[in-house]
């Protein structure tokens, strides 16, 4: 698995990449007056596609984003006004799970990965737009390389979590998987719902 | 709805209003920009990681550029119709942050004769501005200049334009009095509220990254103690109260002789930290001589600051005045001479915190 | 630098936005559950968190473990002192919070609540933060370096014991010198410095002239200098003066009397160069040009003269404007003119109602009828024949007529109409008073701007009533337990206390019997400690010690002086109006309390000179001052939360406030008590170990080295650890407060004073205090009519000592600031910041974060503008002295001409360790080394010369652009 792991690794040509479409998060959506009314004429969420793999060893799995930047990252965010690069994956965790962040009763699993040098992703969970709640587990492994204008980010993770963990997917072999994306571009101020995201499921299998 | 997270928000074209609302009048005539009230805060709740550079209560030398610097050119808030104007989030160098000494270098590894004790900035500069940069600078010439005291704090607002930007409803107005807080266990550092506040009273911590802001002192004010930025106040200026209590000091200054307004109306929340604005003693010619009966601030400048009820305000103060002189009694003066500490400033919070259970399950 | 994104977002240029409506369909989205009611303008769906849980982490924060009493024991003088709550929780001073429960003193006055200010407020970060001495430290690499190698107490303490004992023996006490700055409190601290010195014989610096606090004006007309009321008192005024202070920076606590007052009715005037922050709130600001006071004060009297507004009857009884003055010699006409061994204090007027001349009452004011003529010139029959003389007042009335409004204006830059108006307020006011502080004192000529001052208000008769006054140099203290200091180690102190009251008591008697009042013969008491040496007159030593040839120039930049200063003060030492320092070469000195290397003008000459010469130098202290940082040891001082004390206070806030120990002393820091008890224990022992019994004191006597620590600890009564037992028994002897044992006001944080005691610093307020009213000083004298402690016994504006005369100041009058430090344009003042108290805070993060993190220098936007100076840029401040940099403010209130660095920053702040006290010459007044007049005599905190720094001349180059 170590040999992936790296989002640069040569294996990942190996590897189908499927083209994702993405759309601007409409500004509709933002649960909130004022971000609806200062970014109703902003441009955002530009990110038109990125590209997604996955692998797995039995054990582990790896999935792989990569996607073009129009500069590369800043440095440092130390700032008030600034924003890191960002993306995250969505994963029912119920059936009816809407794509838009889940319902109260149909949630998804959020894996969030940030530009600030931190080795694992923060895992969410949540049951509607507004409503994400950041769960103490650190078991989602990431690792980012920005390189010739694109990004490349891996996370990693085991197809099965410890039994304690429940809001999360669990994966099986040869089982459709439904999937989501988010990018946010820190140049732009983007975060929270102000994104580029995939406004249908993409499905992905497993194979053994 | 009137749940929680409705109050302060506009429902349906109304605004929910909570049961009661604490607020706060500052007489102006009284501010000696000592910042006692500042420290005062920053020993209460800034003193953790990430809040070094916070300052919930700032002291502005008015005119200025404030704290952020350029505050009043930073946007949010809601228009006359209601709808959320645009704003910016303050960077650190505007807000001043919070410069780091080498006291150390100078005093104990050897450098006392080769270095000398100077700040730096978060980012390595040497620093251009801070929280009070433009300490008693003012506006005007000499003999003419003039300026005054600005102590400011979130207003918990009645129409809080952060309660309405947080798209995680993680800024919210408490219904038992009106005071307005970020609960930093659900933000997630998004920083719209710091765009929306048009008073820029919101903080972001770097370390833990999420937004901050004046609570009011809730936790005093649950036991009966008046906020530390009033309570410690020196000069005696800060009343606090319920907005409802028609008994109260601040009613009298706010209702009845309107002396307390607003600071900047127009900018939409209906804040509830009122000022009286202040005299201020006349100007002098070029022979040197006192031009008895102006008042060296203009009014044109105050009425930008607290609105057309200004001049009524300032002239309803120096009738009052004229007529102690006179002999006569004044309830105004009186009012705000507060005889007895606490009872006649913040009757409702006369307590200590000496006199407070010092374990919180005590109380 | 504003970005694209930012620039948009300025108000006015049309960035309003709309909200609301849907832009998508919500079928394009593909909502699986769309029941149509989004409602994306509501609140968020499940937004309710669990708030109680959040909210109790903020309720979790406000907790503590438990509270004490405590305060900070800095000099904020005129603003002192304030009872503050300290809140520690695990072991840590979490924060302090004011006490707030002071009870109204006068029913319908205001009362003296919160108090506090913020600079106490975060005294709980000062004492943890980077500069805080921890643990003793002997130096390694050269003074000032500041590397330090880590010793224990035991260590440092004999090897200063050793030198101390060295010197003692080589070269006698003499050269052993002590300053405790102004952190001496009049409890353990004080008792073990001053206990010290007495038993070793070695001086203490009397710093109170040193820093320029020492009001000469005021000593010369009142014959004192500590008197002052209430703040309170001022709420009863309807008419203030601030004249010569800046209360908003430096009275915090009190200043809010001020702003009631003016809510009470009363008319609030300020006079200052500067649009300064006092002046925001005064009815009317009054700009005079720097210096020119005493000219200001003149024409006022002037007007009140010319319009008959003095109050005659109040000048013939409590001054000395009708006594008669010989137009020969220009001396009061006295006992010895008139009678064969007639005495040279008995002096004369010339009644109306009998039309005589004759001698004025001696023991009491009060006039029985006599009618003292005002004008006038009359016929002496003297020993010697007739001699024509003519009352002070006469004499008065001709020096006026150099200051009309007209000609004062010319001077101080105030309108003609301005100073009529401003006089006849004075004179009409029911109760006038002034808030003035120690600025005067710091000028060359402050001498006669507060003799102008006092005499305005003198002439309306504003003093002794309520809500009127002048003022001096406040301070008030426990009283009765001063003998603590010098009484014999083989009785309790109460008892010592007893058996000298004792001794003194035939002497005492007698000075009564004559007449003298007991403010008097206190005053007189006190003088003995100058002649025995136990004060040493600092700038006269600094005069001494290196800084002669800068401190001496006054000539140089007075033209008015026919000799040089030297001559004056050759002439004072011979004649015994000045007490030399010690001649001896100086070997060892023991900073405990003060910063000699921040303080003195010309602190940086001592680099090459005492400093250089010294064997050691040794400081306590809790930071890390300047005088520190070039020690060769650091002995680390408990902070204010860490020890029990009692200290003096002032009757403007009539409270003695005490410090308790919250937490142990951090680190391996003691209290002061402790550093001068294991001091003397130590000496004592190795002087033992050495088999050295003896040392030879300044008076030639032998005395034992091998008993100091019996001598000072009252054989074994107290040890390291008695602080609370000094205080205890301090506070049995204490005869007004009321009875407050230690323990009781441990507990409480503070007591109000009851009275005045027989103390010397206490005396001069000269009234009762009253549980149920303000203060107002001085009725012992207007009301009781009980002489001034002068030789004339009258408030004094004729002073016909010889220096006066031959610099033609007898009568108050304007002389031109001096040039001091060269013909430059730009008139270098400084003043008391609200930042710091002195250099104690001048280095704490967060109060530097307030300001500019640095020292800055004001400067007037278009002075800066000719020099091509823009807000924040470096700049050299250079004159004939010396030069320095700093940074440059605009300050539009700055009086143009005027530039101004507030004081105390440690030279450390300063590029190369050089502050605006490098290039100010700061020249004695010889009129400041007179003495010999009864009540021109050193005493402790008056009468000795000042500096006089507020009259330096520089100019100002900005430094290029890197």
């Amino acid at each position: 698995m170590s040999e992936i792991s790296a989002p640069d690794a040569a294996l990942w040509h190996r590897f189908p990449s499927v083209r994702v479409n993405l759309a601007t998060a409409p500004v509709a959506m933002q649960p909130s007056k004022y971000v609806q009314a200062k970014w109703k004429d902003e441009e955002f969420g530009r990110l038109r596609a990125l590209g997604f793999q996955a692998a797995h060893d039995g054990t582990e799995l790896a999935l792989r984003l990569e996607w073009p930047t129009e500069a590369p990252p800043r440095r440092t965010h130390r700032d008030n006004d600034e924003f890191p690069d960002a993306a995250a994956l969505l994963f029912p965790l119920h059936e009816q799970a809407p794509v838009f962040m889940g319902t109260q009763d149909a949630p998804v699993s959020i894996w969030h990965w940030k530009d600030n040098g931190a080795p694992a992703a923060v895992a969410n969970v949540a049951q509607g737009i507004g409503s994400s709640t950041v769960q103490p587990e650190n078991n989602i492994g990431v690792s980012a390389l920005w390189q010739d204008g694109r990004w490349q980010v891996v996370f990693r993770r085991l197809l099965m979590p410890a039994p304690a963990i429940t809001t999360q997917p669990r994966f099986a072999l040869d089982t459709p998987q439904r999937i989501g994306f988010a990018v946010w571009d820190g140049h732009r101020q983007e975060r929270a719902g102000l994104k580029a995201f995939s406004p249908s499921w993409t499905e992905f299998v497993l194979a053994t | 709805m009137s749940d929680h997270a409705s109050i302060g928000r506009e429902i349906n074209g109304a605004l929910v209003k909570p049961k009661r609302q604490l607020a706060m009048v500052l007489d102006l005539n009284k501010c000696l920009g000592c910042h006692t009230c500042s420290i005062a805060c920053k020993t209460q709740w800034t003193n953790r990681e990430g809040m070094d550079g916070q300052w919930w209560s700032v002291v502005n030398t008015m005119p200025g550029q404030g704290t952020p610097k350029g505050w009043e050119q930073m946007g949010g808030g809601f228009e006359s119709d209601g709808r959320a104007r645009a704003g910016i989030i303050p960077i650190r160098q505007e807000h001043g942050d919070a410069w780091r000494f080498n006291h150390g270098q100078v005093m104990f590894e050897g450098g006392g004769k080769t270095s000398h004790l100077h700040p730096m900035t978060f980012d390595d500069k040497v620093p251009d501005g801070g929280p009070n940069w433009d300490e008693d600078q003012g506006d005007g010439e000499y003999p003419n200049s003039y300026y005054f005291y600005l102590p400011r704090l979130c207003n918990h607002c009645t129409h809080p334009a952060c309660v309405e930007a947080c798209p995680r409803g993680a800024v919210f107005k408490r219904e038992q009095d009106g005071v307005v807080l970020i609960d930093d266990t659900k933000c997630k550092g998004f920083r719209f509220c710091m765009e929306a506040c048009p008073y820029k009273r919101i903080y972001f911590n770097h370390v833990r990254q999420v937004a901050q802001k004046c609570i009011f002192c809730f936790p005093r004010i649950e036991a009966g103690v008046a906020p530390a930025c009033a309570r410690q106040c020196p000069g005696r200026l800060r009343f606090v109260g319920y907005l409802d209590d028609e008994k109260a000091p601040i009613h009298k200054l706010i209702h009845e002789y309107k002396v307390a307004l607003p600071l900047h109306a127009e900018y939409g929340t209906q804040p509830n930290v009122y000022y009286i604005p202040p005299l201020s003693p006349p100007e002098v010619d070029a022979a040197g001589n006192v031009r008895e009966g102006t008042r060296r601030i203009p009014t044109d400048y105050l009425r930008t600051l607290f609105g057309p009820g200004v001049d009524s305000a300032l002239d309803t103060l120096q009738k009052e005045l004229d007529r102690k002189r006179a002999g006569a009694k004044s309830e105004l003066l009186d009012t705000l001479i507060v005889y007895e500490w606490p009872r006649d400033i913040f009757p409702d919070f006369a307590r200590s915190p000496a006199d407070v259970p010092g374990d919180f399950h005590g109380r | 630098m504003v970005d694209e994104s930012r620039r948009r977002f300025i108000m006015g240029s049309g960035a309003v936005l709309a909200g609301g409506g849907l832009l998508l369909s919500l079928k394009q989205l593909e909502w699986p559950d769309d029941d149509g009611a989004v409602a994306l303008s509501d609140a968020p769906r499940d937004a309710a968190p669990a708030y109680t849980t959040f909210e109790d982490l903020y309720r979790q924060q406000w907790t503590w473990d438990s509270v004490a009493k405590s305060t900070h024991f800095v000099n904020c003088w005129y603003q002192r002192g304030c009872a503050w709550d300290v809140f520690v929780k695990d072991g840590i001073v979490w924060r302090e919070e004011q006490t707030g429960n002071y009870a109204q003193i006068a029913p319908n006055v205001p009362d003296y609540n919160p108090r506090g200010c913020q600079k106490g407020g975060c005294y709980s970060q000062k004492m943890y933060d980077e500069g805080r001495i921890k643990y003793p430290l002997k130096r390694v690499g050269e003074r000032g370096e500041g590397r330090w190698q880590r010793i224990t107490w035991e260590e440092g303490l004999q090897e200063i014991a050793d030198r101390i004992i060295d010197v003692m023996i080589s070269d006698g006490p003499g050269s052993i010198v002590w300053d405790m700055g102004t952190a001496n409190t009049g409890g353990c601290n004080g008792t073990g410095v001053h206990r010290s010195g007495h038993v070793l014989d070695t001086p203490i610096l009397d710093v109170n002239s040193d820093v320029g606090d020492h009001h000469p004006g005021a000593q010369v007309t009142a014959g004192k200098i500590s008197f002052s009321g209430s703040m309170d008192d001022l709420f009863l005024s309807d008419l203030i003066l601030i004249w010569g202070g800046n209360p908003t920076y430096t009275q915090i606590p009190n200043a809010h009397f001020i702003n009631e007052a003016r809510y009470n009715g009363a008319h609030i005037v300020t006079i200052a160069p500067d649009y300064n922050a006092s002046s925001i709130h005064a009815d009317t600001w009054i700009p005079v040009n720097v210096g020119t006071d005493a000219a200001l004060g003149l024409a006022l009297c002037q007007v009140i003269v010319e319009e008959g507004l003095e109050n005659r009857a109040f000048i013939a009884e409590q001054t000395d404007l009708p006594l008669l003055v010989r137009k020969d010699t220009g001396l009061f006409l006295r006992g010895s003119d008139m009678e064969a061994g007639g005495a040279e204090d008995r002096f004369y007027l010339h009644d109306v109602v009998t039309g005589k001349i004759r001698a004025c009452p001696h023991k009491s004011l009060a006039l029985e009828g006599i009618q003292p003529a005002l004008e006038g010139e009359f016929q002496a029959r003297t020993l010697h024949g007739p001699v024509t003389v003519t009352p002070v007042f006469a004499l008065l009335e001709r020096q006026l007529a150099d200051y009309t409004p007209e000609k004062a204006s010319a001077i101080t830059g105030i309108g003609a109409d301005t100073i009529r108006a401003l006089a006849r307020r004075i004179a009409k006011a029911r109760a006038a008073t002034m808030v003035t502080q120690s600025v005067f004192s710091k000028f060359y000529h402050g001498l006669e701007m507060e003799r102008c001052q006092i005499l305005v208000l003198t002439l309306c008769g504003q003093i002794g009533r309520k809500g009127s006054g002048i003022v001096g140099f406040p301070a008030m203290t426990i009283a009765g337990s001063e003998t603590i200091n010098v009484s014999d180690a083989d009785y309790s102190p109460k008892v010592g206390a007893m058996l000298l009251k004792l001794k003194a008591a035939p002497a005492f008697l007698k000075a009564k019997l004559a007449g003298m009042t007991d403010e008097m013969i206190v005053y007189d008491m006190v003088r003995d400690s100058y002649r025995q040496g136990g004060y040493i007159a600092s700038n006269l030593y600094w005069y001494q010690v290196g800084l002669g040839k800068l401190i001496g120039s006054s000539a140089q930049y007075d033209p008015t002086m026919k000799r040089e200063l030297d001559a004056f003060l050759q002439e004072a030492y011979e004649k015994g109006w000045q007490i030399r320092p010690p001649q001896n070469r100086p070997r060892i000195f023991l900073e405990v309390g003060g910063n000699i290397l921040r303080r003195t003008r010309g602190y940086n000459r001592l680099y090459e000179t005492l400093i250089k010469d010294l064997d050691l130098l040794v400081t306590f202290d809790w930071r890390m001052s300047n005088t520190a940082l070039h020690s060769d040891y650091i002995f680390p001082a408990a902070g204010w939360y860490e020890k029990n004390d009692i200290t003096w206070a002032t009757p403007l806030a009539p409270y003695a406030h005490i410090i308790s120990q919250a937490v142990p002393p951090v680190g391996e820091s003691k209290s002061d008590w402790a550093f001068t008890c294991l001091l003397q224990k130590t000496i004592q022992k190795r002087a033992r170990e050495r088999n050295i019994e003896t040392f030879v004191d300044r008076a030639g006597k032998t005395r034992r080295l091998d008993q100091v620590y019996d001598e000072f600890s009252f054989k074994g009564r107290y040890d390291e650890n008695s602080d609370e037992k000094v205080l205890t028994d301090l506070l049995e002897m204490t005869t007004n407060l009321g009875g407050i044992s230690w323990a009781e006001i441990k507990e409480k944080g503070y007591a109000r004073y009851t009275g005045l005691g027989m103390s010397f610093i206490n005396i001069g307020n000269a009234t009762d205090i009253e549980p149920e009213a303000t203060i107002t000083a001085n009725t012992w004298h207007t009301d009781d009519k009980l002489p001034w402690p002068t030789l004339t016994r009258r408030l004094q504006f004729y002073i016909d000592h010889p220096f006066f005369m031959e610099q033609g100041e007898q009568l108050p009058i304007h002389k031109d600031s001096p040039r001091l430090g060269g013909n430059y344009p730009l008139h270098l003042t400084q003043g008391h910041t609200r930042w710091s108290i002195h250099a104690s805070w001048r280095d704490h993060r967060n109060l530097l974060r307030l300001q500019r993190g640095e020292p800055v220098i004001l400067i007037n936007a278009e002075d800066a503008r000719r020099r091509h100076i823009e807000d924040g840029e470096r700049v050299r401040v250079y004159n004939d002295i010396d030069s320095y940099e700093t940074m440059a403010k605009i300050a539009p209130s700055l009086r143009p001409g005027q530039v101004m660095q507030f004081h105390a920053w440690e030279p450390y702040q300063f590029k190369d360790g050089k502050s605006y006290a490098t290039i100010t010459p700061s020249p004695i007044n010889p009129l400041q080394v007179a003495g010999g007049y009864f009540h021109l005599q050193p005493l402790p905190d008056a009468a000795t010369p000042g500096p006089s720094d507020r009259d330096t001349r520089v100019e100002i180059e900005r430094i290029a652009r890197a």
